[in-house]
């Protein structure tokens, strides 16, 4: 398992924040119970099997949505 | 006597003035809505915790949710005539509670061992603050130095709480709380 944060542009309205656990979750190769939006912040922590999903396609998945990914970092094997 | 229709029109106008909002710049009585919305969650599961805990902390954890679920309801009431003394329209049908709330809820919560209705407590709560403590710089900014003393009240009460329920599962106030930003 791989655990990411993703920078997000600022989060202004709670239904963002369920627009993108909502997303997320349906994204295959993603631990449903791992995606976590920190609203004030304007992060997304959340953990992946890298042999279903890479982080690409993670931010592809929120940028799709229309909230623009500022940064990632990421911790394997975690 | 009001008539239907004119009760709709005032409706539609309120809805399309907080749609706008949403979309262009949310204030502290959008976000607050949310938070109303995740009370209202709060005020079931809360039950369903206080009838359904088990184990030799019974007693302790059912009186424990029932204070909870007490207090929940006056700050449910404190807040949205709070928003009502500021000229906002605070949601007020069940319809609009669930479209709002953050906090998800579900029948097996209720086969949960009593830690694991603890920690969700404290997960809800933190949940709940995130929101709060949103509100309070939005109700800051709008010069509404009312409505952020009761944020601040109620983003207290829940900070108290938190550290309470962690320290019955043997944690620190702050232990595992994801939504620090250690960045």
């Amino acid at each position: 398992m791989t655990k990411a944060t993703l920078k997000l542009e600022t989060l202004t309205c709670p239904s963002c924040l369920q627009k993108i656990e909502h997303g997320l979750k349906q994204t295959a190769g993603v631990k449903k119970d791992s995606v976590k939006v920190l609203f004030n912040a304007s992060k997304v922590k959340v953990d992946f099997d890298e042999n279903q999903v890479n982080l690409n396609t993670i931010e592809k998945a929120i940028e799709d949505l229309g909230y623009p990914v500022i940064s990632s970092k990421v911790k394997e094997g975690a | 006597m009001t008539t239907i229709n004119e009760r709709q029109e005032k409706l539609a106008a309120e809805q399309a003035y907080k749609e706008h909002i949403h979309h262009t710049k949310i204030n502290s009585a959008a976000v607050t809505d949310h938070i109303l919305a995740n009370i209202h969650t709060l005020h079931v599961k809360l039950h369903q915790y206080h009838w359904y805990v088990k184990g030799k902390n019974f007693y302790a954890l059912h009186n424990v949710f029932e204070n909870l679920y007490n207090e929940n309801e006056a700050w449910f009431d404190k807040i949205a005539e709070r928003l009502l003394a500021s000229g906002f329209k605070p949601a007020s049908t069940t319809t609009e509670f669930q479209e709002f709330t953050t906090i998800s809820e579900d029948s097996s919560e209720k086969y949960y061992t009593a830690d694991e209705m603890v920690l969700q407590t404290v997960e809800d709560f933190r949940s709940n603050r995130e929101f709060t403590i949103r509100a309070i710089r939005l109700a800051q900014e709008e010069g509404n130095d009312a409505l952020e003393d009761s944020l601040i009240s109620y983003k207290a009460y829940l900070d108290v709480n938190i550290w309470k329920l962690q320290s019955f599962i043997n944690k620190d106030a702050l232990e595992d709380d994801d939504y620090i930003d250690n960045d």
